[in-house]
């Protein structure tokens, strides 16, 4: 039994209660949110424009050769904001699928999990997605068994 | 943090030129707590010292009544690249001239998205002209998010025609630079339960259309506002939402402000799995789950806004303990489909 009926900051709030998250769940989710906040990763992503190269690597997701491909199907994205525009003409789409293709052929089995579990096929989205599933993945892999048929 | 807001939501004060029938926090004009001054400025400041944060809501009761302090806390989360947003039942714009000048003060101050509340009861206390005079000043005058909410229920008579066809407005909604949305009114009072100040015990009870039940097909929806807004109350509670149900719900008041900046605040905010679950599949999803486990649970079939059911789902003793039996369960599926959403959009404004 976890529902807690603890008080929320008991020394000046005493109002409240909490669903707290198991201690896996918590160090997941503060793994997680610790790494974004990490001034490398957000420089990372930032400035560089590129997968959170700092991150991707520690957590060993990605090795050198899938880092530097998958940054460059990202790039193309970046260096053209067109691309990422909420209404795209007809052509700007059909360079955006292009451009998932590309991507779904780079890393096939990651792309297709990915497709199948979220039902998404858009290629701002799955871009996006495809990033975070880097971030998010591994982290859950550590922490929680069974989550493979998730992903 | 395990969370990132991206509003403030700020109740100014309880006080209202309007006293409407179920109104969510029970607003009047007798009603007086606000929040001081001196802490509003602070908390401007202490909003752009949360990364995440965008926006910052302007709401009450009614904003307006805070005069010329509005302008200038306006003024202040534009000088701190924040957007702004104020909430209003329009009373203030008395003329088409009175609203072009008084939108006008906004606009130079840096306000980018006004809203206006009106309908059968708002009209009572505020004539829904000036709304349309006030929508329109802001469309004219380049605002961006320009939206009229009518209080929609069974049984309304307010005039919606009347409004969407004034002739200063008409051609505003037309042309999408302004946009009049009829949403459900929330009940306050009768089964639901009173306000804290107990204001609309009394009114009539409000039904809906089938078609607007939460449980009928297409409309249960995740919550957009758990843990992406959080709004600071006029007695300084922070809520992990946009708190319309505040009241009848303690456990969204997840901290004070009193001696807290709205950073340290949030820091100290436990990871909840319940609010992450209201994030990613709503309150619908929850209890449907909770019916489930248990068949003779009844679901509140009747009810027309989110908020309500989820009001439904934290007063039910039996959903609680059904959630918290079955807690370790759904905690991974809702845990990673939280995270990947907080994330992404950390990501997709990152890029």
């Amino acid at each position: 039994m976890h529902y807690e009926p603890t008080l929320i900051n008991s020394k000046t709030f005493p109002r409240g209660s909490a669903f707290r998250l198991s201690e896996q769940g918590e160090r997941c989710c503060r793994q997680v949110w610790g790494a974004l906040a990490n001034p490398g990763v957000r420089a990372s992503v930032l400035k560089e424009g590129a997968l959170p190269a700092p991150l991707a690597r520690t957590l060993g997701v990605l090795d050198d050769r899938d880092f530097q491909a998958a940054s460059d199907a990202i790039g193309h994205l970046q260096a053209e904001p067109a691309l990422r525009a909420r209404k795209p003409s007809a052509e700007v789409r059909l360079r955006r699928r292009g451009l998932f293709l590309k991507l779904r052929d780079r890393y096939p089995e990651a792309v297709a999990a990915f497709l199948a579990a979220r039902g998404r096929s858009r290629l701002d989205t799955i871009t996006t997605y495809f990033l975070v599933w880097q971030i998010v993945g591994p982290v859950f892999e550590a922490n929680f068994d069974g989550l493979e048929d998730l992903a | 943090m395990w969370f990132a807001p991206e509003t403030l939501s700020v109740i100014t004060t309880y006080q209202c030129t309007a006293a409407c029938e179920h109104c969510c926090f029970s607003c009047s004009p007798g009603v007086t707590r606000a929040i001081p001054l001196p802490r509003l400025y602070a908390l401007m400041e202490e909003t752009a010292e949360v990364p995440s944060m965008v926006q910052v809501v302007f709401t009450g009761g009614e904003c307006f009544l805070l005069g010329r302090h509005l302008d200038a806390l306006i003024a202040r989360c534009h000088g701190r690249g924040l957007m702004t947003r104020c909430v209003t039942n329009g009373y203030w714009a008395t003329s088409p001239a009175s609203a072009r000048a008084r939108v006008g003060e906004l606009r130079e101050a840096g306000l980018q998205e006004l809203n206006f509340s009106t309908g059968v009861h708002h009209a009572r206390f505020v004539p829904w002209e000036r709304v349309a005079w006030g929508a329109a000043a802001a469309a004219e005058g380049g605002m961006e998010g320009v939206v009229i909410n009518i209080e929609a229920f069974e049984g309304s008579t307010f005039d919606v025609a009347a409004l969407t066809g004034h002739p200063l407005l008409e051609p505003h909604l037309a042309s999408g630079r302004a946009r009049a949305i009829q949403a459900p009114w929330i009940q306050n009072g009768g089964e639901w339960g009173a306000g804290e100040r107990g204001g609309c015990s009394g009114a009539k009870p409000l039904a809906h259309a089938e078609a607007d039940h939460r449980f009928s097909p297409g409309h249960a929806a995740a919550c957009d506002s758990s843990l992406r807004v959080v709004s600071v109350t006029p007695d300084l509670d922070l809520i992990s939402c946009c708190g319309l149900n505040l009241e009848h719900i303690p456990e969204v008041h997840v901290a004070s402000l009193r001696h807290q900046t709205l950073r340290e605040a949030l820091e100290g905010v436990p990871p909840d799995l319940l609010k992450m679950w209201l994030h990613v599949e709503g309150p619908e999803r929850i209890l449907e789950f909770v019916k489930e486990r248990e068949p003779a649970f009844p679901l509140p079939l009747d009810s027309a806004h989110i908020c309500h059911t989820c009001q439904y789902l934290h007063q039910s003793p039996v959903a609680m303990a059904v959630v918290a039996r079955h807690r370790e369960e759904v905690e991974g599926r809702v845990l990673e489909a939280y995270l990947l959403g907080a994330v992404s959009r950390e990501i997709a404004a990152a890029l």
